[in-house]
């Protein structure tokens, strides 16, 4: 419904100045081009001209003096998002079809590592809790910034409840921070050695569509002769995971944090223990009533 | 299913335009293709992607557009089809990077507008959040390196 929305507020020529930037923005960063930067001898981190182009718009964005790029350009922008998406997509597929020898192979490894996400939350959760959180660690902790990961911890919890926020903010960190992780984790791993580009590839595609395609945009630039094959291993990986993803949230994940929440939230976080004392101190004035 | 309106279907094509010259102008200034050797591969992906869009509100079941815009690319390009050495050679001309470049300036307004609830959250939840990515990374990393073997035994 919001989509269709987006596509009727969509009035190219009114917003014409604001598509204009877009394309100044994107010209200026394809410019530039990658940067590669060496941080040992063989750990490179490759930074995109998509990364760019995103920092550069935000910061237009929270410019206030800066009128071309602003609020009144959400539906434009959102809409443009998603036929770029589509576009995206139709390409992604063509490769994904070209290689549909290697995806077969793929399947197996990716659905046994969504049932493993899962297991994530057990180094999370921990953590969240140690850091003062509440109940929006497991939102934050039990999927990895996936859009059915937010549809599944809204029906689960309903869109006010905290773990809603903890879901919200793990895909704002996904999208923002997310990019940057996997592009610096795929090009480390790759420049490892260790192991194989397949792996590489199913793993950098194990998140949003926006993480998925920095993964696939950096393993690329670094092997370019295997472009397909990666592109279709990790669109491969994104699209099986994303149909068993919430099945394996909704079984295996939130079950799994909301049992380690209970065990854990009265030993390490501080308003959890203070909780417990407080309970204790009750029941032992009940006791001598 | 769904409804969509004349309007819709405008204004999604008029998008689609603006996409593709987009694409075109990244493809030529980052990568040095040619716009004319572009612009068979791009009317390709706007075909498939209008077609999806269209199929997506006609076919039964509410699925949405992009599960059909894939679709319909993977069947162009598999090597039973006998279009696929055509398509495969112009879209290939098409870089992904160029394709994706835009996608992110324009997210990037998207994210300055949640800038607030963003800032809220804080630093904490950035920290658990890259836990995640990584931990998640490096588990389908390992289990990939696991069973690729035996998942290529298998069809092998």
């Amino acid at each position: 419904m919001e989509q269709n929305k987006s596509i009727e507020a969509f009035t190219p020529w009114k917003d014409w100045k604001f598509h204009g930037v877009i394309i100044l923005v994107c010209i200026l960063c394809e410019l530039i081009g990658a940067i590669p930067i060496d941080i040992t001898e063989n750990i490179r981190v490759t930074l995109l001209p998509l990364l760019y182009a995103m920092v550069i718009t935000t910061a237009l964005y929270l410019f206030k003096k800066f009128p071309l790029v602003d609020k009144k350009h959400e539906g434009s922008a959102s809409f443009m998002m998603n036929v770029t998406c589509l576009i995206l997509m139709a390409k992604l597929g063509i490769n994904t079809g070209n290689a549909i020898d290697s995806i077969a192979e793929a399947s197996l490894p990716v659905i046994f590592s969504n049932f493993g996400d899962a297991l994530t939350c057990l180094i999370a959760l921990p953590l969240g809790l140690l850091l003062g959180m509440d109940r929006e660690v497991i939102g934050l902790t039990f999927g990895c910034s996936r859009e059915g990961g937010i549809a599944v911890c809204e029906g689960r919890y309903g869109s006010k409840g905290s773990e809603f926020r903890g879901v919200m903010g793990m895909y704002i960190v996904g999208t923002v921070f997310g990019t940057i992780v996997i592009g610096l984790l795929t090009s480390i791993c790759s420049s490892m050695g260790i192991f194989n580009l397949s792996s590489i590839a199913i793993a950098a595609g194990c998140g949003s569509a926006s993480m998925s395609s920095a993964g696939i945009g950096t393993l690329a630039l670094m092997h370019p002769e295997s472009e397909d094959m990666i592109s279709a291993m990790a669109t491969a990986s994104n699209l099986i995971s994303t149909a068993i993803a919430i099945y394996a949230a909704i079984f295996i994940a939130l079950p799994l944090a909301e049992w380690e929440f209970k065990l854990l939230y009265p030993i390490l976080s501080k308003s959890g223990r203070e909780e417990r004392k407080k309970a204790k101190a009750a029941a032992k004035s009940g006791e001598k009533n | 299913m769904k409804k969509i309106t004349s309007l819709q279907i405008r204004n999604m094509a008029i998008g689609l335009v603006v996409a593709v010259v987009f694409g075109t102008i990244g493809n030529y200034v980052g990568y040095s293709v040619m716009p004319l050797d572009t612009i068979p591969g791009m009317l390709i992906l706007y075909a498939i992607t209008l077609l999806g869009y269209l199929l997506s509100a006609v076919m039964p079941g509410n699925m949405p557009d992009m599960v059909y815009v894939s679709l319909i690319g993977v069947l162009m390009a598999i090597p039973v089809n006998p279009l696929s050495p055509y398509v495969v050679e112009h879209v290939g001309k098409v870089q992904l990077l160029a394709v994706v470049t835009p996608i992110l300036a324009y997210s990037g307004l998207v994210i300055g507008r949640d800038w607030g609830a963003f800032r809220k959250l804080s630093w904490r939840a950035v920290i658990v959040g890259i836990v995640v990515i990584c931990s998640t990374f490096f588990w389908s990393v390992f289990i990939s390196e696991l069973l690729l073997p035996i998942s290529q035994g298998l069809l092998g």
